[in-house]
């Protein structure tokens, strides 16, 4: 939440545009002061919204017949996953046991946008003349329940909670917050994509929504640490710092359980007024987490330690220029994932033990590419835009003759939007996202030779989300 | 298993939703500005009880013994009793029952409304149009089960739960809500219970385990519940006034779980104070949920009517309601338990309640009476269904009394007899085949519970 108020009031600072960049520059009024004593300021921000989302499509594909027609044998990646259920995204888009006779998906939901409902409370002091500290806690929720079970609790998470030390020298902010890779294609679906809207919702179960993200955008995720952040020099700022380490199988140490280092995450951006009333922000963004397993040898049964690395590059660049707003982003990385950076998903690597090659899981981590275009036009209060992005996996050597798996192959996003600001704190928004999953398709095996002699066709899967509501943000 | 549990945990948390509907019944002082700012208002509203509760009676009952051994000496089949490891189902479930069947526990717990910690944020954004946002956060004063260190759901951690998280507008021309908020089915009979029953009591506790408890909600009383949506309400036209819109659906776990369309809420209201002494409020209300059984073409759909008047004559409080409609559930609308439909034909039930709720209040003291009833049909399939013996009725009766010591403190005491009758298994045996056979005449003597709840605390709010 704090990243997007920062995001907002940076746009205020621009300048006064006449009507055409009235979309940020109002949102300069985004925290409301509700003390000020003794050097002290307490301080209150958040959003409430609601939205009306309604989904057709198909529903989570089934697994391609063989090609005699006999049935199939493979497992189509994702489905397996419990994650959708709990509210949490994978690769596909699993309803929450709301297809048809036909595998197909329609669905009227009642949800949180792509920001959920938010509390944010901050306590500043200037403790010199140079220096201040800020300490902030923002606490989410969604409005609906998991599962269309109207009787589940709805949990508060606090996803931010940090102190930031500013100065002449920079700042240092240390605690629960938003990580650097992906955060500017993050900011640009935030500011021009789906600040306001839904886009894509994450699952079927459980919100907030993802926009963009898992089709181009990578979201930067949430964690302890502490980062640095340099005075601005004509715009350009260096970010720096360190991240508690994430692992992704914590129970099983044959699969990446151990991370013993923190993830060091950083970024260059360069941030500069364009004319009077343009905006010109580049950022390039990286990470590298060393991880470990257990490896244990079928044949003899001894055990080894084995090392790897989680890495992923991003960046990209935003342009404000009249009324026209352009944003362009990509990633790359090993282990990183299609939602956000190192993600719990069923794509990070081969571990699928229900859907293991005939020699077992090898845990070879995959990599992932992202890419993502967004375009948006201001008129007054009125804001429309349109964006693509794609999420793809490679497939790895062994993923090419395990005839038991059909990997995700992309996740694809079309969005269209428009956004009118009923006033300065109230936006009603209206929304279109086509989301498109493709899978690679099971290979055919010899089962003679053991070698690959094809594969099946590719699944897939398109739905269609529409969506319509109002934000009320201070 | 997952039904089973998807039952037992919804059943459970069931509990702590259904008061919720109640916040927006609470008095408008209740809400304290604590700054404003750039056209900016931040309140914040909320309590704290903690209430004594003592329980005496039977456990939940053991099924009726089935003597019809067979002429080969073959044992009788043997039946369930609705609700037995399922509570918020039927009867009162719990752990604490002693070798002779009986009941008896004390608790320190939350009452008819849990902890709430609520803020918002108002402005004024227009000549006529005020926006709100609005979040509130519940707890409660007890653990899960007993247990120091759980949580709802069991889980390991305690946390709030936001019931409320919604924007409203509000102008000449009424308001609409949109985001998580009171349901509006069963408004009118939670809303009597509160005002004039259990606002600062307790009542029926929904469950042992846990959860802010019931008052006469579950015997009489529905609980709308909170849900995502989106209402409108007219302005008042000389008391009259309309509210309805639609929300998120429920999936009926186990059997309708495939729910497509968004459900229709509304209700008619007249809302009149004729003297400062004499107040009258009528509500109708009704709700409809289409539903569908996954991955097939059966549908079918969960509807329900309610309505109910509440009047203030001097010292005099009355209020009265009524609510009956298929697959509603016993305590809430649209609730997921193992009495919505028969879990092998998958056919809805239907569901009947009456409560009436009386008080005098002189000053300071509040003195309330009340008595309610629900009625769960039965199917022919039930009667035939020599497995289980059905929920039939939940009847409560209630006394409290209610001392105002200051405007944001009240103490009080309260007493709730809570008795549930089963229809009985029919009465069977083995045939030669090993079949179950249903014997003609009555069923098996039907099973019945009655418990005893007193309770003591104190509220504070603000």
């Amino acid at each position: 939440m704090n990243i997007l108020n920062k995001l907002k009031s940076n746009g205020a600072c621009l300048g006064l545009w006449v009507a055409g960049s009235v979309l940020w520059s109002r949102n300069a009024a985004a925290e409301v002061t509700l003390f000020e004593k003794d050097n002290w300021t307490f301080s209150f921000d958040g959003r409430v919204n609601a939205f009306l989302t309604v989904g057709q499509g198909n529903d989570f594909p089934l697994p391609m017949p063989q090609a005699d027609g006999g049935m199939s044998t493979h497992t189509v990646m994702g489905r397996n996953s419990p994650r959708p259920g709990q509210g949490v995204g994978d690769v596909g888009w699993p309803s929450a046991y709301q297809q048809d006779v036909d595998n197909k998906y329609f669905a009227m939901r009642i949800r949180s946008g792509m920001y959920g409902n938010i509390l944010g409370f901050a306590l500043t002091k200037k403790i010199n003349e140079t220096t201040t500290i800020r300490g902030y806690v923002s606490v989410w929720s969604t409005i609906e329940s998991l599962g269309r079970d109207k009787w589940f609790p709805i949990i508060a998470e606090a996803r931010e909670g940090y102190l930031t030390a500013a100065g002449t020298w920079g700042s240092v902010t240390a605690g629960r917050m938003l990580g650097r890779v992906g955060r500017t294609s993050y900011e640009i679906d935030t500011m021009y994509g789906h600040g306001y809207g839904v886009g894509l919702p994450c699952t079927d179960s459980l919100g907030p929504a993802c926009g963009h993200i898992g089709t181009g955008v990578l979201h930067p995720g949430y964690s302890a640490g502490i980062s640095y952040s340099s005075p601005s020099l004509s715009g350009l700022q260096i970010h720096a710092g360190v991240y508690d380490p994430i692992v992704f199988s914590p129970s099983s140490p044959d699969d990446w359980s151990h991370a013993s280092f923190v993830r060091p995450e950083g970024a260059i951006t360069f941030d500069t007024p364009l004319g009077e009333t343009g905006k010109l922000k580049i950022g390039v963004e990286g990470l590298y987490q060393p991880i470990g397993r257990i490896k244990t040898d079928l044949m003899t049964m001894e055990k080894t330690n084995e090392k790897s690395a989680v890495w992923g590059a991003s960046g990209g660049a935003r342009v404000e220029l009249g009324p026209a707003r352009i944003g362009l982003s990509g990633f790359r990385g090993k282990g990183l994932g299609l939602g956000y950076a190192l993600q719990r998903s069923v794509a990070i690597a081969d571990n699928d033990s229900g859907a293991a090659p005939p020699g077992g899981v090898t845990y070879e981590l995959r990599t992932f590419t992202g890419f993502y275009g967004q375009l948006a036009f201001v008129f007054g209060d009125f804001q429309i835009g349109a964006g693509y992005g794609k999420g793809m996996v490679d497939q790895l050597e062994i993923d090419k003759s395990n005839a038991a798996l059909s990997v995700i192959q992309s996740q694809t996003g079309i969005s269209a939007s428009a956004y009118y600001h009923v006033t300065d704190s109230v936006v009603l928004g209206l929304d279109y996202f086509r989301y498109t999953a493709n899978w690679y398709g099971a290979p055919l095996v010899d089962m003679t030779t053991m070698q690959p002699t094809g594969k099946l066709p590719g699944e897939q899967q398109n739905l269609n989300f529409v969506s319509a509501g109002v934000t009320y943000h201070w | 298993m997952r039904i089973q549990s998807s039952l037992v945990r919804s059943g459970i948390l069931c509990g702590l939703s259904l008061v919720a509907c109640l916040l927006e019944t609470r008095p408008a002082a209740a809400e304290v500005t604590l700054a404003e700012s750039n056209g900016f208002s931040f309140f914040v509203d909320g309590r704290i009880n903690v209430f004594l509760s003592q329980g005496v009676g039977d456990d939940f009952p053991q099924p009726t013994p089935n003597l019809n051994v067979t002429p080969t000496g073959l044992p009788p089949p043997g039946h369930t009793v609705v609700g037995s490891g399922q509570p918020f189902t039927a009867g009162y479930s719990s752990d604490q029952g002693n070798a002779s069947g009986k009941y008896s526990a004390m608790r320190i717990r939350s009452g008819f409304l849990g902890s709430i910690l609520a803020m918002g944020v108002k402005k004024q954004i227009s000549e006529t149009t005020t926006a709100k946002g609005y979040v509130s956060l519940w707890g409660t004063a007890q653990a899960f089960a007993r247990d120091r260190v759980q949580d709802f759901g069991q889980s390991t951690s305690k946390s709030f739960d936001v019931r409320e998280g919604f924007v409203q507008f509000e102008g000449p021309w009424g308001s609409v809500t949109a985001g998580r908020q009171n349901g509006i089915f069963g408004g009118i009979s939670t809303e009597i219970d509160f005002l004039y029953g259990h606002n600062y009591g307790l009542g029926l506790p929904c469950v042992d385990n846990y959860f802010p408890t019931c008052g006469h909600i579950g015997t009489g009383a529905l609980g709308p519940g909170t849900a995502p949506g989106f209402i409108y309400a007219t302005p008042s036209l000389a008391g009259l006034k309309f509210r309805g819109g639609f929300y998120d659906p429920v999936r009926l776990l186990g059997g309708w779980e495939r729910v497509s369309y968004v459900r229709p809420e509304g209700a008619l209201l007249f809302e009149q104070r004729f003297s400062p002494a004499f107040l009258l409020k009528a509500q109708v209300e009704g709700m409809y949920q289409p539903m569908a059984i996954l991955g097939a073409d059966r549908t079918d759909a969960v509807w329900g009517v309610s309505g109910g008047a509440r009047l203030e004559a001097g010292p005099l409080r009355l209020g009265a309601s009524a609510f009956h409609g298929k697959g509603l559930g016993v305590y809430v609308a649209l609730q997921n338990s193992g009495s919505m439909f028969n879990q092998t034909t998958k056919n809805f039930r239907t569901f009947t309640g009456v409560y009436a709720q009386s008080a005098l209040v002189f000053g300071p003291l509040q003195v309330s009476l009340g008595a309610g009833r629900v009625l769960d049909s039965q199917l022919e399939e039930d009667k035939i269904d020599a497995s289980t013996s059905g929920l039939k009725s939940q009847l409560g009766a209630s006394l409290a009394v209610y001392y105002r010591l200051t405007d944001n403190l009240v103490i009080g005491a309260d007493y709730f007899r809570f008795q549930t009758d089963w229809w009985g298994a029919p009465n069977s045996t083995l045939d030669d085949m090993g079949n179950i056979a249903i014997l003609p005449g009555p069923p098996l003597t039907p099973e019945k519970q009655v418990i005893h709840f007193i309770n003591t605390g104190a509220t504070f709010h603000w």
